[in-house]
């Protein structure tokens, strides 16, 4: 069972993430339309880097958290091979989704 | 560096080391944005600077567009006073445009200070106020964050003169219609 310190600083981290969701999702309204893209992705790679600070981010989402901090910038370089690793993302999570029904 | 070299080197550098951006190098770099132009001399902007990581990270939290881990950051805010008096003034165009020239002087020395830089426009200026305690005379519009390198990015493709040129009236033609 975690510590009431444990419980305090997770619920922080936490907060931080909400803090990024909802501050994104106001940009949306106004910013270039490229950048929800861009928020989106990067709230899964926060959201994985905090439960890998954690202990709980499990092998495939470390290399899935590392996959999108590397091809992220490909959204600004080169579109066709942005929505090429979009696309395979999107099968590796669901496939990851089937295997891991309990 | 020729001044162009240093333009021309400058990147938008989202990802950093660990190492601590030293504070006369941050010096230095308001000091490049106190002498930028502006409108009527106006210089409607003054600064926030953020070193320690965990202010760092609430400023992030609330600024999807600062990328990676900055060893600090600079928040050019338009003073709504110096700007023209009114809150209408601080937004104004003049006064963005004033704080963005004072943030790429912020950039231009960064490059020959050895330091990465990035301008970030993607954050949300409310939450910037309330997280930094800013008085209600400066309005954030402009964030540079900045660090040591961990990785700079090649030169994205840019357009020539020629292609950026729409029409060029050259000396000793006037306006007249050219062949």
């Amino acid at each position: 069972m975690q510590s009431k310190i444990e419980e305090k600083k997770l619920s922080y981290e936490l907060l931080k993430q909400f803090c990024y969701v909802i501050t994104s999702a106001r940009g949306c309204i106004d910013e270039p339309k490229s950048y929800g893209v861009s928020r989106l992705l990067g709230s899964v790679e926060r959201l994985v880097a905090l439960l890998d600070n954690q202990g709980l981010a499990d092998n495939f989402l470390k290399e899935k958290g590392a996959e999108i901090a590397t091809n992220k910038y490909l959204a600004r370089q080169d579109k066709e091979k942005f929505i090429e690793f979009l696309d395979k993302l999107v099968i590796d999570f669901t496939r990851q989704l089937k295997r891991a029904r309990y | 560096m020729q001044t162009l070299d240093v333009i021309k080197k400058r990147r938008s550098v989202r990802s950093f080391t660990d190492k601590a951006v030293e504070e006369n190098k941050l010096e230095k770099l308001v000091e490049a944005a106190i002498w930028a132009p502006s409108g009527g001399n106006r210089q409607p902007w003054n600064v926030v600077i953020v070193q320690p990581k965990e202010d760092i990270e609430q400023i992030r939290a609330v600024s999807p567009g600062i990328l990676g881990n900055p060893g600090a950051l600079i928040v050019l805010c338009a003073d709504r006073i110096k700007a023209g008096g009114n809150e209408e003034a601080a937004g104004s165009g003049i006064a963005i445009m004033d704080i963005a020239i004072a943030a790429q002087n912020i950039c231009l020395e960064a490059t020959e200070l050895g330091l990465g830089s990035c301008m970030v426009g993607s954050f949300n200026p409310k939450a910037v106020i309330e997280l930094l305690d800013i008085p209600d005379r400066f309005i954030p519009e402009l964030v540079v964050s900045l660090g040591y390198p961990q990785n700079i990015p090649d030169a994205p493709p840019r357009r020539t003169v020629k292609e950026t040129v729409i029409r060029w009236i050259k000396l000793g033609k006037g306006n007249a219609k050219q062949d």
